[in-house]
């Protein structure tokens, strides 16, 4: 054996030494028991009916392959190449996720992202008070949004996750209430930001104003920044430390869609101006969602195209905030409902809606002005006197046309997707921000 | 990665008779166990492997992520369980050459990866004779590295190798004759 040989075992046993089991997430958490495998006959059945069937370079999975190795899908990492965060919930807190369970907002219910069990559930805390919206920033603790029919007022309450998924007792959160309409609602990863987009609800029978705002929580001072009625936010992300608010703007008559990425320690005014504009759709199309990395350096967003619903793909990108290079992470067909990443912003719980090629298009949706078939807004959105019409159907006038609700995962480093298991619940009976992990 | 870019687990021809009996069972649970087996035994090996191949180990997790779920999809085929594991490491290393390739077009729009342990800014690798010498490895071609890697760090035989890569196993040897002879003026110094 020669000596550079010796050079090459020594390097690459160095090399190899820094990766250890505690960095690699995951690794040890191998409890639960895999499910059978589906013979490829059925497994190519299967694949035809996927929300996601993948383009070519996206990995199609089945939510058996999702269920088999739990450490290998919590230690995906996000794309672009960056440092690895340590795990915020080392306990394997980010297998599960909370969702609302009812349609009408009554109860809360934690399942399993692997198996699709409901482990817990949490009850409103009175009567006449219904959950409409869900956040949490480590995975861990929860804070959930309440409302009350016909009262512009928002209740906010907390709760934790324990061993196993089992939530603790909901607790009043640090801000109990506002007097706006509040949604959605994000926080930070350290639980030092609370955010939120309230609507001032003064005008009962048309749309106001709103504020977008991050609360402080160490010394409860909150910033906020004004949201013109004609704008409509769709989703709230911070960053770890809360020094970053992204959100994103919905296409209406005044507004293309465009996802906004906002210092905590801007001056009040104009949010869209105080902003800086990190990605647009472009061609027509909208942006869904944004997600902002807990270290503040990308955004992913979720973005529709223009065109007929039952062949519109959507598309998962990451831009990249220091150089704007956007890479596009994967292609799906359907439409991105509701897009829930997880505390490290590695992996995300798509709700895509598929609709059937054979109906109609869907025509406006009424809180979005634009041809985006959208799932059914927040109950109470817009209105003081909120009517809740969580089935998910076409808003429209015309023929009803039914969506294909389905709960997918997908790996936001690799864009490999997989079906969930929705045991228990239909995916058909939700609106925005009903779902957080 | 494609799982296509290599065939599964091609029927062996020394499967016992009861070769199908041990499809049913790789499809079924007994497959399952298999995977969850080989994850617990393997991943983290797998795992340094391509960090070897690629350099930064959130990449490397996720293309041994891939290879496993690779694995489970095509557990129906797998013929003989024996098989999964250098199924794997084929999928890891197929993997690994996607994950390059993409940085490869990637580089011309300038995006930024996460640098490799051997580099100087990540400082994972202590020594610098050490980080010399997978500097200098990092520069040779694709298939050069790979034959490196499994051969001076799996200690796989070349027959091995050539199986694993789709190779002859007198490409391996030349292979891995020219790769050290390329490395040997590179590291004159520690040598």
């Amino acid at each position: 054996m020669s000596s550079i040989e010796d050079l090459l075992r020594d390097a690459y046993r160095d090399a190899a030494q820094t990766v250890t089991p505690q960095t690699v997430r995951g690794l040890d958490e191998q409890q639960v028991r895999l499910s059978p495998g589906r013979p490829r006959r059925r497994l190519a059945a299967r694949r035809a009916m996927l929300p996601l069937a993948a383009a070519a370079s996206v990995a199609l999975v089945t939510i058996v392959t999702a269920a088999v190795i739990p450490g290998m899908l919590a230690g995906s990492r996000s794309a672009g190449g960056h440092r690895p965060t340590p795990s915020s919930s080392p306990g394997g807190a980010d297998r599960f996720y909370v969702m609302i369970a009812d349609p009408d907002g009554a109860a809360l219910a934690v399942r399993d992202t692997v198996t699709g069990a409901r482990v817990g559930a949490v009850a409103a805390p009175a009567r006449g008070l219904y959950f409409s919206g869900l956040t949490t920033g480590d995975g861990r603790h929860y804070v959930a949004e309440l409302w009350r029919r016909g009262v512009c007022r928002t209740w906010l309450y907390q709760f934790r996750l324990g061993r196993g998924g089992r939530p603790g007792p909901l607790r009043p959160f640090a801000l109990p209430s506002v007097d706006q309409l509040l949604t959605p609602i994000a926080i930070s990863r350290d639980n030092s930001a609370f955010g939120y987009e309230g609507e001032r609800c003064a005008d009962p029978t048309g749309r106001a104003s709103s504020d977008l705002a991050v609360l402080n929580l160490a010394t409860m001072t909150t910033r906020s920044w004004s949201i013109p009625k004609q704008a409509d936010v769709s989703s709230l992300s911070l960053s770890a430390d809360g020094g970053y608010l992204a959100f994103d703007v919905v296409p209406t008559k005044l507004y293309r869609s465009a996802a906004y990425v906002l210092p905590a320690s801007a001056p009040p005014g104009p949010a869209i101006a105080r902003s800086r504009r990190a990605a647009v759709p472009g061609r027509g199309g909208a942006i869904d969602s944004a997600v902002i990395t807990p270290d503040g350096s990308a955004l992913y967003v979720t973005v529709s195209p223009a065109g007929a619903a039952s062949q519109r793909r959507w598309q998962l990108r990451r831009v990249d905030l220091a150089t704007g290079l956007v890479r596009v992470i994967g292609r799906y067909p359907g439409y991105p409902a509701e897009f829930a990443a997880d505390p490290s912003v590695r992996r995300a719980l798509v709700l895509v809606l598929r609709f059937p090629s054979t109906t109609p298009t869907p025509t406006a949706s009424p809180h979005r002005g634009s041809a985006q078939p959208t799932p059914t807004a927040s109950p109470h959105r817009g209105s003081a006197q909120p009517t809740p019409s969580p089935t998910l159907v076409s808003p429209a006038a015309g023929p009803q046309r039914a969506a294909v609700p389905q709960l997918a995962m997908i790996s936001l480093g690799t864009g490999s997707a997989g079906q969930v298991r929705t045991l228990g619940w239909d995916p058909a009976q939700y609106w925005a921000g009903f779902l957080a992990w | 990665m494609t799982p296509s870019t290599r065939p599964p687990v091609a029927a062996d021809p020394r499967a016992p008779e009861d070769g199908g009996a041990n499809r049913r069972d790789a499809a079924g649970t007994g497959g399952a166990d298999l995977v969850s087996g080989l994850y617990r035994a393997h991943a983290l090996g797998l795992i340094r492997l391509a960090l070897i191949l690629i350099g930064d180990q959130p990449t490397a997790e996720d293309v041994v992520h891939d290879a496993f779920l690779g694995l489970h999809r095509s557990l129906a085929g797998l013929t003989d369980p024996a098989k999964a594991l250098p199924y794997l490491r084929a999928s890891v290393v197929n993997g690994c050459r996607t994950v390059q390739r993409s940085r490869s077009r990637a580089t011309d729009r300038r995006v930024q990866h996460e640098p490799p342990v051997w580099s100087a800014e990540s400082a994972a690798i202590a020594s610098e004779d050490r980080r010399a010498v997978l500097t200098a490895v990092a520069g040779l071609p694709g298939r050069a590295r790979e034959v490196l890697a499994l051969r001076y760090y799996l200690d796989l035989p070349d027959g091995e190798i050539a199986a694993l890569l789709g190779i002859s196993k007198s490409t391996v040897s030349s292979t891995a004759s020219r790769a050290l002879a390329t490395l040997a003026p590179a590291l004159k110094e520690q040598l």
